[in-house]
């Protein structure tokens, strides 16, 4: 997380209405010019706020790799194509297929990739607990924060028990087959140490006034700053310029 | 032949971070060792090495014989028994006695030694009367026994416990300490990660002092207790018997109960 970055530093519900924003625009924009315009500038942003390695990393490996499905099955297998680019074997490269491709795909980079870059210029904590100064629930806001982090913490912990499985004999090195027989003696005790997890976090939650009807204080401040305002404006009149010049598209 | 042989190893994360640098060391079969140091030290990355959980970086490590990057975990497994500093990371059958049986089932040994093998580990653990018990209701730290009787009905010439010590009672740690001798009764290697001095006094032959990525000093409980220069480099506490032999001005020799219990008895250093 980037210390002194303007954007990085923005409040985290500036950045989610961005990121917002750039969604509703990527489903909003017509061609494949223009939503590849919308991808090269989320990733000017991701790298005006700093993050760009991480961006590209978690996009390629999360949408890039839907796109990469999706462009190869609808170039091969688009219905009643009728310009074909070339033939091999018993495929056929369709020109419709690759447009539908690329529109779907883009779009999907763009929405895809605004959200990427927000998690990645926001701390969890702090999206949250913006959420919760603007009204929502302590209770709704753990809930939020503990989805959140839920991901990363059984991945470690699987990890953990997978090395436990392999000292104890399981094969987990090798074939899909192989794989596949681990992942019962690796399930149960995550999910077995997650259940008996349960009452701990339940008492450790009471016993720092979870349940209590008064309104919460918090260690650590967010405010938004005058810089906020801007952003929200410029964002606003960018937003709304864009809807403007796509329904004067639809018009003329 | 060492049955622990480690060749100039370095142990380094993807990330370029190294946990352990240029080690070398051979422990011959039998010994009793015990690993001491700080967090942080490098204690868990060896020992962690011993069974191909992880593998060096560069250098060799081979387990009798065996150079662990030719084999996998589990193929280790066969050698190097190893349980985990955490047992809930290892535990995952509904009773004591499944959980035991697991390992030697992975062997593909036979019925009747899968059951011989289990009652033993039960019998030398104290668990013989909890076969049919959920572990999760058990403590964590009969858990903890739980998870060495599992490993230890693999029968594995080598022996790895990692912090088996921490949480244990008094009872507990007498039957840590009478496993230990069935196992050097059977010729077993016993590698042992701990912080529990006294205990590793008592119970080891011979210490392996780890700091900063590296192995400072191998030797004899005296040899390590008695080395001050050691103590501060490493960060140790002496065992409490020899810390109080020493504020008793009755030698610096003193690493056991036992050994201080006789000094006082006759009455060596001791002003009337």
């Amino acid at each position: 997380m980037p210390g002194h970055n303007v954007i990085a530093n923005l409040y985290p519900l500036t950045k989610f209405y961005m990121a917002v924003v750039l969604m509703a625009v990527s489903f909003m924009l017509p061609g494949i010019a223009s939503k590849l315009i919308c991808f090269l500038f989320i990733n000017a942003l991701a790298a005006a706020s700093g993050v760009w390695s991480v961006f590209i990393r978690r996009e390629l490996e999360t949408v890039g790799v839907l796109f990469l499905i999706l462009f190869v099955i609808q170039t091969l297998f688009y219905p009643d194509a009728r310009r074909i680019l070339f033939t091999f074997w018993i495929f056929s490269v369709k020109y419709e297929g690759i447009m539908f491709a690329l529109n779907l795909g883009l779009m999907l980079l763009c929405a895809g990739g605004s959200l990427i870059w927000f998690f990645a210029v926001t701390k969890q904590k702090d999206f949250v607990l913006s959420l919760e100064k603007a009204g929502m629930s302590p209770k709704a806001s753990y809930v939020v924060l503990s989805t959140l982090q839920i991901v990363p913490v059984l991945r470690r912990k699987s990890k953990t028990i997978m090395n436990a499985q392999r000292a104890r004999g399981v094969e987990t090195e090798g074939g899909v087959l192989t794989r596949a027989k681990v992942f019962l003696p690796t399930m149960i005790p995550l999910v077995l140490s997650s259940i008996a997890g349960t009452e701990e976090r339940a008492l450790t939650l009471e016993a720092r006034g979870f349940s209590s009807s008064r309104t919460p204080t918090h260690l650590e401040d967010i405010k938004a700053t005058p810089a906020d305002k801007v952003a929200v404006i410029l964002i606003t009149v960018a937003f709304v310029a864009l809807i403007a010049g796509r329904m004067a598209l639809w018009l003329i | 032949m060492p049955i622990i042989e480690f060749r100039n190893v370095t142990f380094a994360y993807p990330n370029g971070y190294s946990a352990v640098e240029n080690l070398s060391f051979s422990v011959e079969a039998g010994a009793r060792i015990a690993i001491l140091g700080q967090n942080g030290a490098g204690k868990t990355t060896t020992v962690k090495m011993m069974d191909g959980l992880l593998r060096p970086s560069s250098g060799k490590v081979l387990i009798d014989g065996e150079d662990t990057r030719e084999h996998t975990t589990a193929q280790m497994s066969k050698i190097a028994g190893y349980v985990f500093q955490n047992p809930d990371d290892q535990i995952f059958h509904n009773t004591v006695g499944e959980e035991i049986a697991f390992g030697p089932k992975m062997l593909k040994l036979d019925a009747d030694t899968v059951e011989e093998q289990s009652k033993w580990a039960a019998t030398i653990c104290g668990l013989d009367g909890q076969m049919e018990e959920n572990p999760y209701d058990l403590p964590l730290s009969a858990r903890k026994i739980v998870t060495i009787a599992s490993v230890l009905a693999m029968r594995t010439r080598i022996v790895i416990l990692d912090e088996p010590t921490a949480g244990q009672d008094y009872r507990g740690l007498n039957r840590l300490g009478a496993i230990l001798e069935e196992l050097t009764n059977r010729g077993v290697t016993v590698i042992t990660i701990t912080h529990d001095m006294q205990f590793a006094a008592e119970h080891f032959s011979t210490f392996f002092v780890m700091a900063h990525k590296k192995l400072l000093r191998t030797g004899t409980a005296k040899e390590i207790f008695q080395d001050q220069a050691l103590l501060d480099e490493s960060m140790l506490e002496r065992p409490f018997a020899s810390e109080l032999a020493l504020q008793l001005g009755l030698g610096a020799d003193i690493c056991t109960r036992e050994e201080l219990a006789k000094r006082l008895l006759a009455g060596g250093g001791m002003k009337p």
